[in-house]
């Protein structure tokens, strides 16, 4: 920091707009994203809500169907909804500091819109019409490898809509660039890269060289700036890769390192996750203070934190690659400078969280649904920012890595801080929006508690499963977390049902209707209102809670889902893929069939399968090896090694049948 | 839970406790104490004390963690035992590993990213690292106990990708 800096804060500006066509602009961008995330918040999150029941056996998806889900459901909620919703609320938030969005930035932000939009939607054809389960972060090269699952239509057309997605997101910065390097910042230079500065907060600590007159940048431009910058550094790599992946899908002897692609990949991942959160700190900056009643509580150290995210936040993606260090390369040494660097990144957080919290401190704040919102986003952004500092450490992520752990420190990050963000916004100010009052404050903030309750249950319980070992992304978790998967999946049921809550309200004040306050509706109205809904809450409970009895009860009778104790053989096999947890799960296909197309295609020849009297010993043996539906559908497919590819041969129908007859006669013992 | 794994649930739950008390304090001051006087420039001079102890903290958190990362056992020698993993299996040789000795896994995957965790029989995770083409990952670990321990794939590697499981055993 220079020395000429002031030592008692600069009262920032914060006059909205005036102009009605500056500010009707500014409420259809705004209004546009952000009611199309909410439609995509119901698909993601219906998605979300199907995967929870499978692993907890209340409704067991088929393996492709799960993980197509997982892939469609991870990057709706994530770019879909959260990002989208924030990416809508900055055109607000300039609105409501004085910045309007002038033609260049429309433009792009109209892009944006229709960008994001047709990537979306190409996510969701892949994945739910064309059985693309590649994960959302299509780990190269995975989705060239399906095992049988899904073909290169479904490949290409997933990573075409991922690279709109990702060209939605550079349109979208060079938008907010171009708002936020505008006269609106009253610099005092004209040139444009000493705009940028002020634009970056630059001013604060330097008065001198990035001069405004008559005062300092709004401080909810600054995140805005900052991120608008790295995403665009961050995304144009991963563009790169994803060009050559689309190539790649045709073209098989394309090649890149798989360990340069998926540092490419987390170049990408890392920011993107600031997409969410520093958007969503402009939207704090600007709501918090208004509940408050008073100006953020900031002094300029602040301006250092963005200052540390701007260079940070593009230089820590290692840290998702801590657990690769093949000894042929220097991953080892990048990923222990990225431990101190990430932590650099949590100080903008502390600052910040610094700056709100004492913002209400001792203020008259608001409690209504939207501040509400606010704080509880506050304290689940503490909350994930502590279980954050975990995954940054290496020694610690070595255990946690890939676990449940880690669903459940971004669910809190994602759901319950950006989230919580997006419904304070829209309690807010989709009266602003819309020109209508909102339909019932109580029902908001009736739908922010439970969701605050019940979605830091949930995360509670994947951080619990996480340290206990589990794993992230399995269809069928081990046999052990089933009792906690269930009560998990009672959790999600709830969690999901509250937002239709959050729905009706939109609709209901988009329509221009209005409930009745309680003052008027009587004393012995609101008590039995009040009645009925105590009523109604506890036999949700009551259901959620026999229904998680019963499944307890059946699964722990059933033999099929207990935890697969493994019989010690004294010789140790070469090939161990375990019995399978589900031997029921033939995936579709019909074992007697199967029978015969096993002894008329030539299967015996090679391999050795009591069930069909075979005894071939060029291939591994079946009996012993017991290989998962899966694997063998993969294998019969595609072949490996000596084993040749019966694709030409065999229809799909068939090879699904012969592995139904192997899985059937090798797993149930 | 593993030691590791304990040492992350007891920090993190005292973490936790201290934020929610500080929280209900914060709550407490803006629902009771309405309109109290509170010096504002007081309060943002103070954000820059809190920025000394988030630093001081996290350079603790630094020094006292960083001695545990991993990286050196790429280095290190021990019994040779490949794995090779592909989906949806590991191929691990066919002998048997002596507890108290080094053992160097060196792994190789044939296809995708693959995850190699390693769980005692106790349903304790041990240790990770991930497999990835192209490239040869080493680790080497000394088993102090005898019996029979399991592989978990940790990386999603497709469809089959929660059925991916191996075991070795330890005499």
């Amino acid at each position: 920091m220079s020395a000429d800096a002031p030592t008692t804060h600069v009262e920032p500006i914060d006059e909205p707009l005036t102009d009605p066509a500056e500010l009707r602009l500014a409420k259809r961008l705004t209004l546009q994203y952000v009611i199309t995330a909410q439609v995509i918040l119901a698909v993601a999150g219906v998605l979300g809500v199907l995967m929870r029941d499978s692993q907890a056996n209340l409704g067991r998806l088929d393996p492709n169907w799960f993980y197509a889900l997982m892939t469609a459901h991870g990057l709706g909620a994530f770019v879909g909804w959260a990002g989208f919703s924030v990416m809508g609320l900055a055109y607000w938030v300039f609105a409501q500091v004085g910045f309007p969005v002038r033609k260049f930035g429309r433009v792009m932000a109209e892009a944006t819109y229709w960008l994001m939009v047709a990537g979306v939607g190409g996510i969701v054809v892949s994945t739910l019409a064309l059985h693309f389960a590649g994960s959302w972060v299509f780990l190269y090269p995975l989705p060239f490898h399906s095992a049988g699952e899904w073909g290169k239509w479904a490949t290409a057309i997933f990573l075409t809509s991922v690279l709109l997605v990702g060209l939605s997101i550079v349109t979208w910065c060079f938008s907010i660039l171009h708002t936020a390097i505008s006269p609106a910042l009253h610099a005092v230079s004209e040139k444009w890269h000493n705009r940028f500065g002020v634009a970056l907060g630059f001013g604060y600590l330097w008065p001198k060289r990035f001069a405004t007159n008559p005062k300092s940048v709004p401080y909810p431009v600054i995140p805005l700036t900052v991120i608008s910058v790295d995403m665009i550094i961050a995304t144009l790599p991963l563009a790169v890769l994803l060009v050559e992946m689309i190539v790649q899908t045709f073209v098989p002897s394309a090649h890149v390192d798989s360990l340069l692609a998926k540092n490419v990949l987390w170049w990408f991942g890392h920011p993107v996750v600031y997409l969410l959160l520093f958007p969503a700190v402009a939207v704090y900056y600007v709501l918090v203070p208004r509940f408050a009643g008073r100006k953020l509580v900031s002094g300029n150290v602040i301006t250092v934190g963005w200052t540390i995210a701007i260079i940070a936040n593009v230089v820590v993606w290692a840290h998702h690659v801590y657990l690769d260090y093949p000894v042929d390369s220097p991953q080892a040494a990048i990923n222990t400078a990225m431990q101190p660097l990430t932590f650099s990144l949590t100080i903008v957080s502390a600052l910040s969280l610094y700056s709100l919290f004492f913002t209400i401190y001792k203020s008259d704040y608001q409690w209504n649904a939207a501040g509400t919102a606010l704080f509880l986003g506050l304290v689940s952004w503490l909350s994930a920012g502590l279980s954050g500092v975990v995954n940054a450490t290496i020694a610690f992520d070595q255990i946690v890595h890939n676990s449940l752990w880690i669903v459940g420190h971004f669910h809190q990050m994602a759901l319950l801080n950006i989230g919580f963000v997006a419904f304070a916004a829209v309690y807010a100010w989709l009266p602003d929006w819309t020109g209508h009052r909102l339909y019932s404050e109580s029902m908001a903030k009736w739908q922010v508690w439970l969701t605050f309750l019940f979605g830091t249950a949930q995360s509670a319980v994947w951080l619990i499963e996480g340290l206990d070992g589990a794993p992230r992304r399995f269809a069928v978790l081990p046999g052990r977390f089933l009792t906690m998967s269930q009560i998990g999946a009672g959790i999600a049921i709830v969690l999901g049902a509250t937002q239709i809550l959050f729905f009706w309200n939109i609709l209901q004040t988009i329509r221009g209707k209005v409930a009745k306050p309680a003052s008027e509706r009587g004393g012995l109205g609101v008590l039995v209102a009040k009645g009925v809904m105590v009523v109604l809450l506890g036999l949700l409970a009551f259901a959620a809670g026999a229904a998680i009895w019963i499944v307890v009860d059946n699964v722990s009778k059933s033999p099929a889902t207990t935890t697969a104790a493994k019989p010690t053989t004294p010789t140790p096999t070469t090939t161990t893929p375990s019995t399978t947890t589900t031997p029921t799960n033939l995936g579709g296909g019909d074992p007697v069939a199967g029978k015969t197309v096993f002894e008329s295609a030539g299967c015996s020849g090679c391999h050795t399968l009591s069930a069909a009297g075979a005894t071939g010993t060029v291939g591994p043996n079946l009996d012993d090896a017991k290989p998962p539906l899966a694997l063998v559908v993969a294998r019969v497919t595609n072949g490996k090694g000596a084993m040749p590819s019966f694709k030409s041969q065999l229809t799909p129908k068939q090879i699904k049948d012969v592995a139904a007859f192997v899985v059937q006669s090798t797993s149930g013992g | 839970m593993g030691r590791i794994a304990i040492i992350i649930a007891v920090s993190y739950g005292i973490l936790g406790v201290v934020a929610v008390l500080v929280i209900a304090t914060l709550v407490w001051s803006s629902t009771r104490g309405r309109n109290r006087q509170t010096n504002l420039h007081k309060l943002a001079e103070r954000e820059k004390t809190w920025f000394g102890i988030v630093v001081v903290m996290l350079v603790a958190l630094l020094f006292t963690t960083i001695w545990f990362t991993p990286y050196s056992r790429s280095q290190d020698n021990g019994q040779a035992f490949p794995v090779k993993a592909e989906q949806f299996a590991f191929i691990v040789p066919g002998r048997v590993l002596h507890a108290g000795v080094p053992v160097k896994f060196s792994l190789t995957s044939a296809d995708v990213n693959h995850g190699f965790a390693v769980f005692n029989s106790k349903n304790v995770l041990l240790f990770q690292v991930q497999v990835i083409p192209d490239h040869t990952q080493n680790y080497v670990y000394t088993f102090k106990q005898p019996g029979i321990y399991h592989i978990v794939c940790f990386e999603y590697c497709g469809v089959g990708h929660d059925q991916m499981k191996g075991e070795f055993t330890v005499r």
